[in-house]
Protein backbone atom coordinates (compact mmCIF):
# COMPACT_ATOMS: atom_id res chain seq x y z
CA UNK A 1 0.00 0.00 0.00
CA UNK A 2 2.67 2.19 0.64
CA UNK A 3 4.57 1.71 -2.38
CA UNK A 4 1.41 2.58 -4.19
CA UNK A 5 1.24 5.40 -2.41
CA UNK A 6 4.77 6.76 -3.29
CA UNK A 7 4.09 5.54 -6.84
CA UNK A 8 1.11 7.62 -7.28
CA UNK A 9 2.34 10.80 -5.59
CA UNK A 10 5.59 10.43 -7.95
CA UNK A 11 2.97 10.09 -11.18
CA UNK A 12 1.08 13.11 -10.07
CA UNK A 13 3.97 15.50 -9.59
CA UNK A 14 5.66 14.16 -13.20
CA UNK A 15 1.95 15.08 -14.38
CA UNK A 16 1.73 18.49 -12.63
CA UNK A 17 5.18 19.54 -13.47
CA UNK A 18 4.83 18.08 -17.24
CA UNK A 19 1.01 20.64 -16.97
CA UNK A 20 3.31 23.28 -15.90
CA UNK A 21 5.90 22.81 -18.31
CA UNK A 22 3.31 22.98 -21.04
CA UNK A 23 1.99 25.73 -19.83
CA UNK A 24 2.55 29.08 -21.94
CA UNK A 25 5.42 31.44 -20.95
CA UNK A 26 3.88 34.23 -18.79
CA UNK A 27 7.07 36.56 -18.96
CA UNK A 28 7.00 35.98 -14.80
CA UNK A 29 11.01 36.34 -15.31
CA UNK A 30 13.63 37.88 -17.78
CA UNK A 31 14.01 33.88 -19.18
CA UNK A 32 10.13 33.69 -19.69
CA UNK A 33 10.14 37.35 -21.55
CA UNK A 34 12.79 35.76 -24.15
CA UNK A 35 10.27 33.63 -25.28
CA UNK A 36 7.00 36.10 -25.54
CA UNK A 37 6.84 37.48 -28.82
CA UNK A 38 8.18 41.01 -30.10
CA UNK A 39 6.18 43.44 -29.94
CA UNK A 40 9.29 46.40 -29.94
CA UNK A 41 8.70 49.48 -31.72
CA UNK A 42 5.96 52.40 -31.72
CA UNK A 43 2.26 50.79 -33.12
CA UNK A 44 0.01 53.35 -35.15
CA UNK A 45 -3.54 52.23 -35.85
CA UNK A 46 -3.82 54.93 -38.74
CA UNK A 47 -2.98 54.80 -42.20
CA UNK A 48 -1.42 58.09 -43.35
CA UNK A 49 -1.75 56.27 -47.23
CA UNK A 50 -5.23 56.41 -47.10
CA UNK A 51 -6.42 58.26 -44.23
CA UNK A 52 -8.16 55.69 -42.64
CA UNK A 53 -8.34 53.31 -39.19
CA UNK A 54 -6.44 50.49 -40.71
CA UNK A 55 -9.47 47.28 -40.63
CA UNK A 56 -12.02 50.08 -41.19
CA UNK A 57 -13.33 53.16 -39.17
CA UNK A 58 -14.29 52.43 -35.12
CA UNK A 59 -18.06 51.55 -35.91
CA UNK A 60 -20.39 54.70 -35.23
CA UNK A 61 -23.37 52.69 -33.98
CA UNK A 62 -22.71 52.20 -30.41
CA UNK A 63 -25.57 50.14 -28.06
CA UNK A 64 -26.55 53.26 -25.75
CA UNK A 65 -29.33 52.97 -23.52
CA UNK A 66 -32.28 55.71 -23.78
CA UNK A 67 -30.54 58.23 -21.39
CA UNK A 68 -27.26 57.83 -22.87
CA UNK A 69 -28.31 58.07 -26.63
CA UNK A 70 -30.64 61.11 -24.92
CA UNK A 71 -27.28 62.92 -24.08
CA UNK A 72 -25.79 62.08 -27.61
CA UNK A 73 -29.07 63.46 -29.44
CA UNK A 74 -28.98 67.20 -27.42
CA UNK A 75 -25.25 67.26 -27.73
CA UNK A 76 -25.50 66.48 -31.26
CA UNK A 77 -28.55 69.17 -31.38
CA UNK A 78 -26.42 71.82 -29.52
CA UNK A 79 -23.71 71.36 -32.17
CA UNK A 80 -25.54 71.93 -35.06
CA UNK A 81 -27.20 74.73 -33.63
CA UNK A 82 -23.22 76.09 -33.07
CA UNK A 83 -23.34 76.03 -28.81
CA UNK A 84 -20.57 75.39 -26.51
CA UNK A 85 -20.13 71.60 -27.00
CA UNK A 86 -16.92 71.63 -25.50
CA UNK A 87 -15.00 68.11 -25.04
CA UNK A 88 -13.82 67.15 -21.85
CA UNK A 89 -10.23 66.48 -23.39
CA UNK A 90 -10.32 70.07 -24.44
CA UNK A 91 -9.94 70.91 -20.78
CA UNK A 92 -6.87 67.79 -20.52
CA UNK A 93 -9.46 65.60 -19.09
CA UNK A 94 -7.50 62.00 -20.13
CA UNK A 95 -9.58 60.38 -22.62
CA UNK A 96 -9.58 57.16 -21.73
CA UNK A 97 -8.82 54.08 -23.64
CA UNK A 98 -12.01 52.08 -24.31
CA UNK A 99 -11.71 51.24 -27.79
CA UNK A 100 -10.03 54.54 -28.43
CA UNK A 101 -6.56 53.33 -28.04
CA UNK A 102 -4.64 54.68 -30.85
CA UNK A 103 -6.00 57.11 -33.38
CA UNK A 104 -3.83 59.43 -35.73
CA UNK A 105 -2.46 61.33 -32.15
CA UNK A 106 -1.47 58.32 -30.44
CA UNK A 107 1.02 55.57 -31.30
CA UNK A 108 1.58 52.97 -28.30
CA UNK A 109 4.48 51.11 -27.22
CA UNK A 110 4.56 48.11 -25.56
CA UNK A 111 7.03 47.29 -22.47
CA UNK A 112 7.91 43.51 -20.87
CA UNK A 113 9.40 43.59 -17.69
CA UNK A 114 9.03 40.56 -15.18
CA UNK A 115 5.44 40.24 -14.11
CA UNK A 116 3.75 42.83 -16.13
CA UNK A 117 3.48 44.57 -19.65
CA UNK A 118 3.38 48.36 -19.43
CA UNK A 119 1.37 50.58 -22.47
CA UNK A 120 2.05 53.62 -23.23
CA UNK A 121 0.55 55.95 -25.38
CA UNK A 122 2.23 59.43 -26.81
CA UNK A 123 -1.50 60.64 -24.73
CA UNK A 124 0.11 60.20 -21.48
CA UNK A 125 -2.00 57.14 -20.87
CA UNK A 126 0.45 54.66 -19.02
CA UNK A 127 -1.20 51.08 -18.40
CA UNK A 128 0.02 48.49 -16.36
CA UNK A 129 -0.81 44.93 -16.97
CA UNK A 130 -0.33 42.41 -14.38
CA UNK A 131 0.64 39.32 -15.77
CA UNK A 132 1.79 37.53 -12.21
CA UNK A 133 -0.91 35.46 -11.82
CA UNK A 134 -2.85 38.19 -9.16
CA UNK A 135 -6.71 38.34 -9.17
CA UNK A 136 -8.75 41.91 -10.01
CA UNK A 137 -9.17 42.98 -6.86
CA UNK A 138 -12.85 43.17 -5.89
CA UNK A 139 -13.27 47.00 -5.79
CA UNK A 140 -10.61 48.75 -7.51
CA UNK A 141 -10.57 52.02 -6.87
CA UNK A 142 -10.92 53.73 -9.64
CA UNK A 143 -8.75 55.33 -12.51
CA UNK A 144 -8.65 56.58 -15.85
CA UNK A 145 -6.47 53.51 -16.76
CA UNK A 146 -8.07 51.40 -14.45
CA UNK A 147 -6.88 48.01 -12.85
CA UNK A 148 -5.50 45.12 -15.59
CA UNK A 149 -4.43 41.89 -15.01
CA UNK A 150 -3.83 39.89 -18.04
CA UNK A 151 -2.35 36.09 -19.25
CA UNK A 152 -0.74 34.82 -22.29
CA UNK A 153 -2.61 32.29 -23.87
CA UNK A 154 0.38 31.74 -26.77
CA UNK A 155 1.44 34.56 -28.34
CA UNK A 156 -2.08 36.65 -27.53
CA UNK A 157 -2.21 38.81 -23.99
CA UNK A 158 -5.38 38.46 -22.58
CA UNK A 159 -6.44 41.18 -20.48
CA UNK A 160 -9.22 42.49 -18.26
CA UNK A 161 -9.60 45.95 -17.11
CA UNK A 162 -11.90 46.98 -14.62
CA UNK A 163 -11.88 50.09 -11.94
CA UNK A 164 -11.99 52.45 -14.41
CA UNK A 165 -12.98 56.26 -13.67
CA UNK A 166 -16.73 56.36 -14.67
CA UNK A 167 -15.63 59.67 -16.67
CA UNK A 168 -13.67 57.44 -18.87
CA UNK A 169 -14.86 58.41 -22.85
CA UNK A 170 -16.74 56.03 -24.94
CA UNK A 171 -15.83 56.50 -28.99
CA UNK A 172 -18.96 59.05 -29.05
CA UNK A 173 -17.54 61.59 -26.41
CA UNK A 174 -19.64 60.53 -23.87
CA UNK A 175 -18.53 59.16 -20.41
CA UNK A 176 -19.08 55.36 -19.84
CA UNK A 177 -20.52 55.95 -16.30
CA UNK A 178 -20.13 53.27 -13.19
CA UNK A 179 -19.25 49.93 -13.88
CA UNK A 180 -17.28 50.18 -16.78
CA UNK A 181 -15.58 46.94 -18.09
CA UNK A 182 -13.27 46.09 -21.10
CA UNK A 183 -11.76 42.66 -22.23
CA UNK A 184 -8.88 42.84 -24.55
CA UNK A 185 -6.94 40.40 -26.56
CA UNK A 186 -4.22 41.51 -28.36
CA UNK A 187 -2.02 39.65 -30.74
CA UNK A 188 0.02 39.58 -34.35
CA UNK A 189 -1.90 38.96 -37.03
CA UNK A 190 1.57 38.61 -39.34
CA UNK A 191 5.25 40.65 -38.49
CA UNK A 192 4.28 43.98 -37.99
CA UNK A 193 0.61 44.03 -37.65
CA UNK A 194 -0.69 44.10 -34.14
CA UNK A 195 -4.97 43.69 -33.92
CA UNK A 196 -6.84 44.46 -30.72
CA UNK A 197 -9.95 42.93 -29.90
CA UNK A 198 -11.97 44.92 -27.18
CA UNK A 199 -15.25 43.83 -25.95
CA UNK A 200 -16.83 47.06 -23.49
CA UNK A 201 -19.56 46.67 -21.31
CA UNK A 202 -20.72 49.63 -19.74
CA UNK A 203 -24.24 48.85 -17.75
CA UNK A 204 -24.90 52.67 -16.99
CA UNK A 205 -24.64 53.60 -20.54
CA UNK A 206 -24.88 50.35 -22.86
CA UNK A 207 -27.67 48.15 -23.55
CA UNK A 208 -25.27 45.22 -24.79
CA UNK A 209 -21.70 44.65 -24.87
CA UNK A 210 -19.58 47.14 -27.18
CA UNK A 211 -17.04 45.41 -29.41
CA UNK A 212 -14.50 47.17 -31.24
CA UNK A 213 -11.53 45.67 -33.51
CA UNK A 214 -8.37 47.36 -33.88
CA UNK A 215 -5.19 46.99 -35.40
CA UNK A 216 -1.63 48.38 -35.87
CA UNK A 217 0.94 48.66 -38.36
CA UNK A 218 4.53 48.31 -36.21
CA UNK A 219 7.12 51.45 -36.74
CA UNK A 220 10.15 49.95 -35.67
CA UNK A 221 12.89 53.10 -35.39
CA UNK A 222 10.26 55.23 -34.21
CA UNK A 223 10.77 57.36 -31.32
CA UNK A 224 7.85 58.45 -29.54
CA UNK A 225 6.35 61.58 -29.12
CA UNK A 226 3.79 63.29 -26.92
CA UNK A 227 0.77 65.26 -27.03
CA UNK A 228 0.30 67.41 -23.92
CA UNK A 229 -3.14 68.92 -23.64
CA UNK A 230 -1.94 71.99 -21.43
CA UNK A 231 1.13 72.58 -23.53
CA UNK A 232 -0.40 75.37 -25.58
CA UNK A 233 -4.36 75.19 -25.04
CA UNK A 234 -6.30 77.71 -26.50
CA UNK A 235 -9.51 75.99 -27.10
CA UNK A 236 -10.84 76.54 -23.55
CA UNK A 237 -11.07 79.58 -21.21
CA UNK A 238 -10.60 80.16 -17.92
CA UNK A 239 -13.88 78.27 -16.96
CA UNK A 240 -13.28 75.76 -19.24
CA UNK A 241 -15.98 76.19 -22.15
CA UNK A 242 -14.80 75.89 -25.96
CA UNK A 243 -13.51 79.44 -27.34
CA UNK A 244 -10.66 80.20 -29.97
CA UNK A 245 -8.13 82.49 -28.03
CA UNK A 246 -6.62 84.49 -30.28
CA UNK A 247 -4.53 86.82 -28.64
CA UNK A 248 -1.65 86.86 -30.26
CA UNK A 249 1.92 85.85 -28.45
CA UNK A 250 3.60 88.62 -26.66
CA UNK A 251 7.12 88.10 -28.67
CA UNK A 252 5.35 88.88 -32.24
CA UNK A 253 8.14 90.68 -34.28
CA UNK A 254 6.65 94.22 -35.37
CA UNK A 255 4.87 93.96 -38.71
CA UNK A 256 6.61 94.27 -42.26
CA UNK A 257 6.91 98.06 -42.88
CA UNK A 258 5.75 96.97 -46.84
CA UNK B 1 12.02 67.58 -68.52
CA UNK B 2 12.76 70.93 -67.18
CA UNK B 3 12.97 71.71 -63.87
CA UNK B 4 9.84 73.98 -63.94
CA UNK B 5 7.59 71.05 -64.95
CA UNK B 6 8.95 68.67 -62.45
CA UNK B 7 8.70 70.91 -59.29
CA UNK B 8 4.79 71.58 -60.94
CA UNK B 9 4.45 68.04 -60.65
CA UNK B 10 6.16 67.77 -57.32
CA UNK B 11 4.02 70.24 -56.18
CA UNK B 12 0.90 69.20 -57.57
CA UNK B 13 1.41 65.86 -55.77
CA UNK B 14 1.95 66.78 -52.60
CA UNK B 15 -1.93 68.76 -52.74
CA UNK B 16 -3.35 65.60 -54.23
CA UNK B 17 -1.72 63.96 -51.04
CA UNK B 18 -2.56 66.96 -48.86
CA UNK B 19 -6.58 66.76 -49.76
CA UNK B 20 -6.90 63.14 -49.91
CA UNK B 21 -5.41 62.70 -46.33
CA UNK B 22 -7.09 66.01 -45.17
CA UNK B 23 -10.76 64.34 -46.20
CA UNK B 24 -10.22 61.80 -43.67
CA UNK B 25 -10.07 61.31 -40.13
CA UNK B 26 -9.76 64.53 -37.28
CA UNK B 27 -7.97 64.29 -34.05
CA UNK B 28 -10.22 64.59 -30.85
CA UNK B 29 -8.77 67.01 -28.81
CA UNK B 30 -11.44 69.64 -29.54
CA UNK B 31 -14.77 70.07 -31.89
CA UNK B 32 -13.90 71.62 -35.00
CA UNK B 33 -17.50 73.32 -35.33
CA UNK B 34 -15.95 77.12 -35.00
CA UNK B 35 -14.31 76.35 -38.06
CA UNK B 36 -16.24 76.32 -41.49
CA UNK B 37 -14.53 73.34 -42.89
CA UNK B 38 -17.10 73.32 -45.85
CA UNK B 39 -15.44 76.60 -46.98
CA UNK B 40 -11.52 77.33 -47.89
CA UNK B 41 -10.48 80.64 -48.13
CA UNK B 42 -6.66 81.76 -49.51
CA UNK B 43 -4.39 84.61 -48.00
CA UNK B 44 -0.86 85.68 -48.57
CA UNK B 45 1.36 87.42 -45.32
CA UNK B 46 4.62 87.13 -43.76
CA UNK B 47 5.20 85.00 -40.91
CA UNK B 48 5.25 86.41 -37.57
CA UNK B 49 5.84 83.25 -35.59
CA UNK B 50 5.40 79.61 -36.13
CA UNK B 51 4.65 77.38 -32.82
CA UNK B 52 5.16 73.73 -33.43
CA UNK B 53 3.14 72.71 -29.79
CA UNK B 54 0.46 70.55 -28.58
CA UNK B 55 -2.24 70.36 -28.14
CA UNK B 56 -2.21 72.20 -31.64
CA UNK B 57 0.59 74.18 -33.94
CA UNK B 58 -0.51 77.86 -34.17
CA UNK B 59 0.88 79.61 -37.59
CA UNK B 60 0.80 83.39 -37.07
CA UNK B 61 0.77 85.89 -40.26
CA UNK B 62 0.58 89.59 -41.03
CA UNK B 63 -1.50 89.83 -43.52
CA UNK B 64 -1.65 93.23 -45.26
CA UNK B 65 -5.45 94.53 -45.34
CA UNK B 66 -5.82 95.85 -48.53
CA UNK B 67 -8.78 98.08 -47.90
CA UNK B 68 -6.81 99.98 -44.75
CA UNK B 69 -3.20 98.87 -45.87
CA UNK B 70 -2.73 97.84 -42.09
CA UNK B 71 -0.93 95.06 -41.39
CA UNK B 72 -3.14 92.08 -39.35
CA UNK B 73 -2.40 89.55 -36.81
CA UNK B 74 -4.01 85.91 -38.60
CA UNK B 75 -3.86 82.97 -36.53
CA UNK B 76 -3.91 79.52 -38.15
CA UNK B 77 -4.38 76.16 -36.24
CA UNK B 78 -3.55 73.04 -37.47
CA UNK B 79 -2.89 69.25 -36.13
CA UNK B 80 -1.01 68.08 -33.10
CA UNK B 81 3.08 68.19 -33.16
CA UNK B 82 3.34 64.28 -33.43
CA UNK B 83 1.06 64.06 -35.79
CA UNK B 84 2.56 67.16 -37.95
CA UNK B 85 5.61 65.41 -37.50
CA UNK B 86 4.77 62.28 -39.09
CA UNK B 87 4.10 64.03 -41.78
CA UNK B 88 7.48 65.66 -42.35
CA UNK B 89 7.08 68.43 -40.22
CA UNK B 90 9.38 70.20 -37.98
CA UNK B 91 10.17 73.28 -36.11
CA UNK B 92 11.90 74.67 -39.03
CA UNK B 93 9.12 73.83 -41.31
CA UNK B 94 8.56 77.87 -41.62
CA UNK B 95 10.63 80.85 -40.57
CA UNK B 96 9.76 84.10 -39.82
CA UNK B 97 9.64 86.52 -42.09
CA UNK B 98 9.11 84.07 -44.71
CA UNK B 99 6.57 84.65 -47.55
CA UNK B 100 3.63 82.30 -47.21
CA UNK B 101 0.48 81.99 -49.79
CA UNK B 102 -1.83 80.19 -46.87
CA UNK B 103 -5.14 78.28 -47.68
CA UNK B 104 -7.38 77.71 -44.52
CA UNK B 105 -10.76 77.20 -43.06
CA UNK B 106 -12.12 80.75 -41.74
CA UNK B 107 -13.41 81.05 -38.31
CA UNK B 108 -17.39 81.26 -38.50
CA UNK B 109 -17.14 84.70 -36.13
CA UNK B 110 -15.03 86.62 -38.83
CA UNK B 111 -11.71 86.97 -36.81
CA UNK B 112 -8.95 86.84 -38.93
CA UNK B 113 -8.04 83.18 -38.87
CA UNK B 114 -9.19 79.45 -39.16
CA UNK B 115 -7.84 76.00 -39.47
CA UNK B 116 -4.66 75.58 -41.89
CA UNK B 117 -4.96 73.82 -44.75
CA UNK B 118 -2.09 74.28 -46.81
CA UNK B 119 0.45 77.18 -46.96
CA UNK B 120 2.30 77.17 -50.60
CA UNK B 121 6.30 78.41 -50.33
CA UNK B 122 7.73 80.97 -52.25
CA UNK B 123 9.75 78.37 -54.18
CA UNK B 124 6.00 76.87 -54.91
CA UNK B 125 6.41 73.83 -52.45
CA UNK B 126 3.05 72.75 -50.64
CA UNK B 127 2.79 72.08 -46.76
CA UNK B 128 -0.37 70.50 -45.62
CA UNK B 129 -1.76 66.75 -44.69
CA UNK B 130 -4.09 67.87 -41.78
CA UNK B 131 -6.38 65.24 -41.74
CA UNK B 132 -8.89 67.77 -39.77
CA UNK B 133 -9.04 70.37 -42.89
CA UNK B 134 -11.73 70.64 -44.90
CA UNK B 135 -10.42 70.58 -48.47
CA UNK B 136 -12.83 73.43 -49.09
CA UNK B 137 -15.04 71.54 -51.89
CA UNK B 138 -18.37 71.77 -49.59
CA UNK B 139 -17.37 68.24 -47.69
CA UNK B 140 -15.42 67.71 -44.67
CA UNK B 141 -13.67 65.29 -43.11
CA UNK B 142 -15.42 62.28 -41.52
CA UNK B 143 -15.10 62.20 -38.27
CA UNK B 144 -16.26 60.21 -34.90
CA UNK B 145 -18.01 61.92 -32.04
CA UNK B 146 -21.37 63.57 -31.96
CA UNK B 147 -20.24 67.19 -32.03
CA UNK B 148 -18.66 66.12 -35.21
CA UNK B 149 -21.26 64.35 -36.89
CA UNK B 150 -23.17 66.98 -36.15
CA UNK B 151 -21.06 69.83 -37.79
CA UNK B 152 -21.54 67.34 -40.79
CA UNK B 153 -24.93 66.94 -40.77
CA UNK B 154 -25.44 71.00 -40.62
CA UNK B 155 -23.10 71.06 -43.72
CA UNK B 156 -24.73 68.69 -45.62
CA UNK B 157 -28.04 70.92 -44.68
CA UNK B 158 -26.34 73.95 -45.52
CA UNK B 159 -25.63 72.37 -48.69
CA UNK B 160 -29.02 71.31 -49.67
CA UNK B 161 -30.69 74.60 -48.86
CA UNK B 162 -28.36 76.23 -50.98
CA UNK B 163 -29.12 74.18 -53.66
CA UNK B 164 -32.92 75.09 -53.30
Amino acid sequence: MALFRIALFISLAVFSTSVRAAEPPQGDNWDSIKLLPDWAGAWGDYDWETGRLRGGEVPNKIPFNAAAQAKVDAYRKLAAAGGDVTYRTQNCIPGGFAGTMGGPEAFLEFLFTPGRVTITSESGLIRRIYTDGRKMPAEPDESFHGYSVGHWEGGTLVVETAGLDRNNDLPANIPAGKGLHVAERIFLTDQDMLQIDSVIEAPATLTAPYRVTKHFLRHRNYTMNEVNCSQNNRDVDKSGRQIFDLTPPDDLPPPPKE
Amino acid sequence: MNRNIWRGTIVACGLLISLLVSARLASAHHSYAMFDRTKAVTVSGTVAKYDLRNPHMFLWVYVKNPSTGKQEVYAFEGGSRNMLERQGWNNHTFAEGEKLTITYNPLKDGRTGGYLVKAVKADGSVIGGDPAAGPGDGTIPGVSGAAAQAEQEAAEKTKRQEKK
